[in-house]
């Protein structure tokens, strides 16, 4: 345990100070982990998940006319792809590589079976956060101005609730001296707590089967129940990780 | 003479490299035997050809090798260097004129490059060769004229070749491709002329030609042509004998002309497309820096341009002002970096943009050297630039001032 909290930015972010500001603010008040392009990470935050709370937004509207359990994993793909920055092309390889993956793994989405299945598993997985950036702090609040020679910055992020990977594929690879700095300077304060992983020339389906074997499947999707795409805030701290 | 302007740039070192200062368009780096490291550059034009730098300490570059040209009436201005291997251009100022070609050195003993072959170019129509890119040891991709080439205007001479030098001794020709409408028989209407220009000099504005090709090894099949007036093409090279255009775009006109460089950067669907600028007092102005939306190779999208001071302040300094040469990301003992961008300026010096957000690139660093003794403008000219693998930026003048050594605050 570190006592530090990391706060990440994530998808079509491009200024983290404002999402911060914004998005950042807000998130924290509502005592969530995640919201849109920005995420708060403590020593005891569970893990990010495609169902951990305000990770997608659905409208009501819509939930109500999705009456398929295909539909609602497309629904994810979607929102997931979709949040990712227009000219992240790594990034968008390599979560479509994902999305592919656990559904290999999860499992198909028979039809005919009840819409939301405990045993469903594919909505638990890991929520992979494209072009992320990444600050540690200490103490209360967030550092405004941010600090921007210290943000980390990574193609793809996923929090597991013990271990932040920060996955660098294709031309990230050769780091400019400040980006460098940022990530090593960000792996000595955490320690364990971050695993940087860098993945040089590999396909998005080789970078992802990496992780992926990195992560290990238990982590991956937790333990059940799995609670589909919808898990009900109130009891997000009482699941098990 | 005008005065150093600057931020987040130190200048490490500068060399006049013995009175020859002026350098031209090719700047490649060798490891070489015992980690020595040497810069090679390409001269602007006579009376010489190429010069070797030793620049293993950045702080202390030292001139180890210069050669001369055959005649005054040449230029050699590209080079390229692979391992041990150094490619010349060589470009003649009268058509039909020799040697017109590419020149293959050894260079494993970078005090004394050895020559093994020389692929010829010369034609009655032909003024050699300008440009060339040789990243992967086997392929030359290069702007060269032909003996059996006969282009419909006489400046449109120099079209995209491919020359097979996997036997350095006896390079061929790998295949070919030229803007349709540019060579006479060609079903293809002749291009309209974007600002013509007399033909009393073959240098300069007013062509359909190649500057840059760039061909890199995540996309073998790939070649991305900076075609001057013609604009940028995407040619589909999986079969070299035949490339194919798979997407194309084209500012000019309106804008003035001269389609220099394309830059693919893999990792964010995105170009780079830099303009030339090519005459003197802002006569050509504006010569841009364009960020284009290549999510689609089938339809570019410009989305920005990289800021740039403004024609007030810089244009009458002297000399040109504009875009021309930015760091090409090239395999091999180079930084490769999609989230910065390296340009030289001409007057406005060495550029260091941050295109983390592509709808607004960023000026993060530049250095404007002062004016160099013996040029023939008072301003320095920024012609070429190469960043190496710990980010040490090297950057020529075109006319007087050699090299200069950079490190930026990146």
């Amino acid at each position: 345990m570190t006592g530090s909290r990391l706060f990440l930015t994530f998808g079509r972010v491009t200024r983290p100070e404002a999402a911060l500001a914004e998005e950042g603010f807000a998130v924290a008040a509502a005592g969530r982990a995640i919201g849109v392009g920005v995420a708060l990470v403590g020593d005891t935050t569970p893990a990010l998940r495609l169902n951990t709370p305000g990770a997608m937004r659905v409208p009501p509207e819509l939930a109500a006319v999705l009456d398929t359990r295909a539909g609602l994993r497309r629904l994810c793909e979607d929102r997931l792809m979709g949040g990712l920055a227009p000219f992240a092309a790594d990034a968008r390889r390599f979560v479509a590589a994902y999305l592919v993956a656990i559904a290999r793994l999860a499992g198909p989405a028979p039809e005919g079976t009840p819409l939301f299945d405990p045993a469903d598993r594919y909505f638990a997985a890991l929520k992979p956060l494209g072009t992320a950036t990444c600050l540690a702090v200490t103490g209360e609040g967030v550092p405004l101005p941010l600090p921007g020679a210290a943000l980390a910055e990574a193609d793809v992020a996923l929090w597991d609730g013990k271990t932040l990977r920060l996955v660098l594929l294709g031309a990230s690879q050769r780091l400019l001296p400040r980006k460098a700095r940022a990530l090593a300077a960000l792996e000595a304060a955490e320690g364990e707590r971050i695993k940087v992983m860098t993945l040089s020339g590999m396909s998005g389906e080789a970078a992802v089967e990496a992780v992926l074997a990195d992560i290990g499947e238990a982590a991956l999707f937790g333990r059940p129940p799995y609670w589909g795409p919808y898990r009900a805030e109130a009891l997000t701290h009482r699941l098990p990780a | 003479m005008s005065e150093v302007v600057s931020k987040n740039m130190t200048l490490l070192a500068h060399d006049t490299l013995q009175g020859f200062g002026g350098i031209g368009e090719g700047m490649a780096m060798q490891v070489a035997r015992g980690g020595r490291r040497i810069l090679w550059l390409a001269h602007e034009g006579p009376p010489k050809n190429f010069t070797g730098v030793d620049v293993t300490d950045p702080r202390k570059p030292k001139v180890i090798c210069q050669t001369e040209l055959p005649h005054q009436k040449m230029r050699s201005n590209s080079l390229d260097v692979t391992g041990d291997t150094m490619v010349v251009c060589y470009q003649v100022a009268e058509l039909g004129a020799s040697p017109a070609g590419i020149e293959l050195f050894d260079i494993s003993d970078p005090e004394n490059p050895k020559s093994i072959s020389f692929f010829d170019m010369a034609g009655p129509h032909s003024r050699g060769v300008h440009c060339c890119w040789f990243v992967d040891g086997e392929y030359v991709h290069c702007a060269g004229g032909a003996p059996d080439f006969v282009p419909r205007h006489p400046r449109d001479d120099q079209i995209y070749r491919i020359i097979d030098v996997k036997n350095p001794s006896k390079p061929v020709e790998a295949g070919r491709w030229w803007m349709p409408g540019t060579r006479k028989g060609d079903a293809a209407p002749a291009p309209a002329r974007v600002r013509p220009m007399p033909l009393d000099s073959l240098r300069g504005p007013d062509a359909f030609r190649l500057h840059n090709a760039c061909v890199f090894p995540e996309r073998p099949d790939r070649a991305y042509l900076g075609y001057i007036d013609g604009g940028a093409f995407i040619l589909d090279i999986s079969d070299m004998s035949d490339p194919k255009v798979v997407g194309s775009w084209n500012p000019h006109p309106p804008y003035p002309g001269f389609t220099h460089t394309v830059l693919p950067l893999f990792s964010r669907d995105l170009l780079v497309v830099s303009d030339e600028c090519v005459q003197d007092d802002a006569e050509d102005w504006p010569k841009l820096t364009w960020m284009v939306d290549a999510r689609k190779e089938d339809n570019l999208v410009p989305i920005s341009t990289f800021p740039l001071p403004s024609v007030e302040e810089y244009g009458h300094k002297g000399g040109r002002f504009g875009s021309h040469n930015i760091h090409e990301n090239r395999p091999g003992p180079s930084l490769r970096s999609e989230d910065v961008i390296f340009g030289c300026f001409f007057n406005a010096g060495v550029r260091v943009y941050d295109i983390s957000d592509p709808y607004r690139p960023e000026t993060i660093a530049y250095y404007v050297p002062e004016g160099p003794n013996g040029s023939r403008v008072p301003t320095a000219q920024m012609n070429d630039i190469y960043v190496d693998e710990n980010a040490v930026i090297y950057s020529v003048d075109r006319w007087a001032g050699g090299l200069y050594v950079f490190e930026a605050n990146i």
